[in-house]
């Protein structure tokens, strides 16, 4: 798919996630697996906004494409280096939900849900690749 | 995204029924009626999710936050949610704080 680059801002979310769930018809996904890809796509995304992007503008990039086993959506931003993959903030799983601070689901569930997510820092730009089997 | 978070109550039953796509940009709708169901004193607070389409992390909070506003003797109910909701609130480990039904508790 064509790319498309927004304003790193609450404001572009419903335009890129028009742009994910295109991808997930274009290849095909079933309604579960689009579900998934657009929640892991959600959780990234708005984790560049709210955090790589908190206190300066920039921009987000959309990159998918659809492979003949595969669909994969590439996000590309010029925040602060954050791999993803090697967040280990994994929440507390057994704590009671009263007992719980908010945060610190979105990026653990992206990584769960999608079938693999891939990261490189590249030319000064964070380059996080999300990648769902088509069967 | 559409959304709507409608509170209703029935005697001490506060039921709050949500539809469409509880996400980032919509998640605030849902603390304000948990919020509002959390003032009334409610002893069973039932989320109706049969025409929930999609939860994200955004909603997740919402629920944490439910379960922090209320007493801790008010059950949350979760009622009709489909299976990747579902699926995501276990992934989490969220189920043992809510319980999930097929139908509204009597």
């Amino acid at each position: 798919m064509e790319r498309l680059r927004l304003p790193a801002e609450p404001e572009s979310l419903d335009e890129l996630m028009a742009y994910v769930q295109t991808l997930s018809a274009l290849g095909g996904l079933t309604r579960t697996r689009a579900h998934w890809l657009r929640l892991a796509a959600e959780e990234l995304i708005v984790n560049i906004i709210t955090h790589g992007h908190r206190d300066r503008p920039g921009e987000l990039e959309l990159t998918g494409g659809v492979e003949p086993r595969r669909v994969w959506l590439r996000l590309s931003d010029a925040a602060p280096p954050f791999d993803p993959t090697a967040y280990e903030a994994v929440p507390d799983l057994e704590r009671p939900l009263g007992e719980r601070r908010p945060g610190g689901l979105g990026v653990y569930l992206a990584r769960t849900v999608a079938d693999e997510v891939r990261y490189e820092y590249s030319s000064g730009r964070n380059e996080t690749t999300i990648i769902m089997n088509r069967v | 995204m559409s959304f709507n978070a409608i509170l209703t109550h029935d005697g001490s039953t506060a039921l709050i029924t949500l539809e469409g796509e509880l996400d980032a940009l919509t998640a605030e709708t849902f603390r304000r009626e948990v919020e509002r169901a959390a003032e009334a004193a409610a002893e069973l607070l039932v989320l109706e999710m049969s025409q929930l389409s999609y939860m994200s992390s955004a909603g997740l909070r919402g629920l944490v936050f439910a379960r922090q506003k209320l007493a801790d003797d008010v059950r949350i109910v979760l009622v009709g949610a489909n299976d990747a909701i579902e699926q995501t609130i276990r992934l989490v480990g969220f189920h043992h704080s809510v319980d999930f039904s097929d139908a509204i508790p009597e």
